[in-house]
């Protein structure tokens, strides 16, 4: 790789503690085993996958949400828990799914938008509330709502707010999760548009994690592949869209359903499995 | 083609604090014995009110008004709470997004599953069990008998979710609506799940209301569509036709904006601006401020055309001129 890795994750691991009932001892259940990828400046790595497979449990360790029992992650070439909280704030952000559940009701879309700035303590206030409004434009939101209320606003507006805090402390690496997921399709179109235009002006760096693996091709240099906790392939996109080679892949694949008529529904092999879990 | 289920103009009312939402506003559609009939559309759009209508589960605060809502031809609008609550199950079932909200927590799923079966009277708590049993072994929960014996919080979302569609079927409907009923799911479990749904329609040959905003999962297992826009079905027709040479500038539009797998290098085009709010007086067609082909008749009433294949959309321009076609 040409550019210099932002983001590594060696042979990574976590497992949650799992009750089994009042008078079983709890199971430890493995959510990440031995995740290991790199990520350089500048580019989208995608991360696709089944549901429970530990993608979001991967997300959770890169924003130091989670800490990983075994293997080693780095950020800018830093072991991640060396890292002062005000250094990580301008190192790394979150964009989440849920564009609902992610602000804070009570503050306004200003002070929303201020608070990362405010951990990272770095700016003063005036300069603090000029980036805001920079950013508050630069993601297409209209300044008369600058003051406004998050239930106020539509859900793709949301997501532009999300995405403007996240860019407030000037990051290198955005984490998102399913950022569009909860999005309608027009309007994820529009913020698709608008995380490409980003990425070229803050030459920002992407973890995205989607189960809509036709917006994953259209985003990711890179793609990783998780399955049962594990990262079972990963390669570049055209690689792993045009020439999969890991079965687990190669249904996933199969399972996509474009907006064609006259198809039928896929048929679906789970065989290259040996022990289907259902739980 | 005998319509099991006949909607015409129907309206939904609902009070809120700035006034009246027009929520549901001339819904027209028939669903036929035995088809896959989908009903698309963007959040918000009234797919779920729709849903609710059809289901007998609209809020208390609702006005619903008809020209013609019938049930195997008889009026749904003059029947009884009691009468509806006795077609819940044997007539009619349901299917949701989130089987978590829709399961009841404190009951195994066997004890669930039977709870219509029995309230119903169509059977003995042995008969219910079998039934049960059986149609948890069709979907897939396995086995059958442990199962029951499990609560919704053990199961995961995929079988959470199969479960909910043999418990549909337990008092033979022959209806099923699906709202959203793989939204929550993987790509690969969604499938899985469609092909269930299909399996089981097929073989019983019940009729399905398939609510959803995915026009892939439309493409693939609907026989027609209506498409919904701000309380209205702006399109109506086969899937064929619909989803493959849509007619609507909306359905366009919405088609224009999905990213295709295997065409990443594709433009997307964004629908600008955003869906009208549904209070107030509401005149002319509900997508014209974002539609291209907006101009001043767009202002005034909006026809509804109808080909002689069964499409139909409402819209200005004809079915012949340049910019429909
Ligand atoms: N806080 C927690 N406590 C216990 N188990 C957890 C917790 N968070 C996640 N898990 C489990 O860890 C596994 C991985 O979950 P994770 O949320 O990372 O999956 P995911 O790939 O993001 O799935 P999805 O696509 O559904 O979002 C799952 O089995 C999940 O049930
Ligand atoms: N109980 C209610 N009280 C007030 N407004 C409601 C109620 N239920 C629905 N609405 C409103 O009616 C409109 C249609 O809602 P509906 O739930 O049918 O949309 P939908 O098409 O199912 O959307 P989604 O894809 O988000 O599920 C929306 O504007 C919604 O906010
Ligand atoms: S009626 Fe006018 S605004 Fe509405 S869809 Fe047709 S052309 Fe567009
Ligand atoms: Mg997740
Ligand atoms: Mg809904």
């Amino acid at each position: 790789m040409s550019d210099p890795v932002v983001l590594s994750a060696s042979e990574v691991s976590v497992s949650f503690r799992q009750r089994q009932g009042l008078f079983r001892p709890p199971q430890m259940i493995p959510a990440v085993r031995d995740v290991s990828f790199e990520v350089a400046q500048g580019e989208v790595f995608g991360i696709v996958g089944e549901s429970g497979s530990g993608k979001s449990t991967m997300a959770k360790m890169i924003l130091r949400l989670l800490r990983p029992d075994a293997g080693r992650l780095t950020l800018a070439g830093q072991p991640m828990a060396t890292i002062a909280p005000y250094r990580f704030a301008r190192l790394v952000q979150p964009v989440f799914q849920d564009p609902y559940s992610s602000l804070n009701p009570r503050r306004s879309l200003r002070e929303i938008i201020e608070m990362p700035a405010a951990v990272a303590g770095d700016l003063a206030p005036a300069e603090r509330q000029d980036r805001a409004r920079e950013l508050f434009t630069r993601v297409g939101l209209p300044m008369r709502l600058f003051e406004a209320y998050p239930n106020q606003i539509s859900g793709g507006q949301r997501q532009r707010v999300a995405i403007a805090r996240a860019l407030m402390t000037r990051p290198r690496v955005l984490i998102c999760d399913e950022p569009t997921s909860a999005l309608d399709v027009s309007v994820q179109a529009q913020i698709l548009d608008l995380f490409e235009e980003l990425r070229a002006q803050f030459a920002l760096t992407y973890v995205f994690i989607s189960h809509n693996l036709a917006v994953v091709e259209r985003i990711a240099d890179r793609v990783g592949v998780m399955y049962r906790g594990q990262m079972v392939e990963q390669g570049p996109a055209q690689q792993i869209f045009g020439a999969p080679s890991h079965p687990y892949t190669r249904m996933l694949l199969a399972s996509a359903l474009p907006p064609q008529p006259g198809r039928p529904l896929p048929v679906i092999n789970r065989d290259f499995d040996s022990a289907p879990a259902q739980p | 083609m005998t319509a099991l289920l006949s909607l015409s103009g129907l309206t939904v009312d609902i009070p809120v604090a700035a006034g009246t939402l027009h929520a549901l506003r001339g819904v027209t559609l028939d669903v036929r014995e035995g088809e896959v009939f989908a009903i698309v559309g963007e959040s918000g759009c009234g797919k779920s009110l729709t849903a609710a209508a059809i289901l007998g589960l609209l809020p208390d605060s609702a006005t619903l008004r008809a020209e013609r809502m019938t049930w195997d031809s008889q009026d749904m609008t003059r029947m009884s709470r009691r009468q509806r609550m006795a077609m819940s199950g044997p007539q009619i079932s349901a299917i949701f997004q989130d089987p978590l909200t829709a399961l009841n927590p404190i009951l195994s799923v066997g004890e669930q599953m039977t709870e219509g079966f029995l309230a119903h009277r169509l059977g003995s708590r042995s008969q219910a069990r079998a039934r049960a049993a059986e149609l948890l072994e069709a979907v897939g929960v396995t086995p059958a008998e442990r199962r029951m014996a499990q609560f919704p919080h053990e199961l995961s979302g995929g079988l959470r979710q199969r479960v909910m569609i043999a418990m549909s079927l337990m008092c033979h409907p022959r209806l099923v609506v699906a709202d959203e009923p793989t939204t929550a799911l993987d790509v690969t479990t969604q499938v899985e799940i469609l092909r269930l749904l299909q399996d089981r329609q097929k073989e019983a040959g019940l009729s399905l209301v398939l609510i959803t905003h995915d026009l892939g999962v439309v493409a693939h297992i609907a026989d027609r569509v209506a498409v919904m826009y701000a309380g209205e079905v702006v399109e109506q027709g086969s899937v064929a036709q619909v989803v493959g040479s849509p007619a609507h500038p909306y359905t366009r539009a919405l088609l224009d904006c999905l990213p295709d797998l295997g065409q990443p290098e594709r433009k997307l085009t964004p629908i600008p601006g955003v869906v009208p709010a549904l209070t107030g007086d509401l005149t002319g067609c509900a997508f014209r401020n974002r539609c291209p082909h907006a101009h001043a008749a767009c202002a005034g009433g909006i026809p509804w055309h109808r080909a002689d294949t069964g499409q139909g959309y409402r819209c200005v321009l004809a079915p012949t001129s340049e910019e429909a076609a």
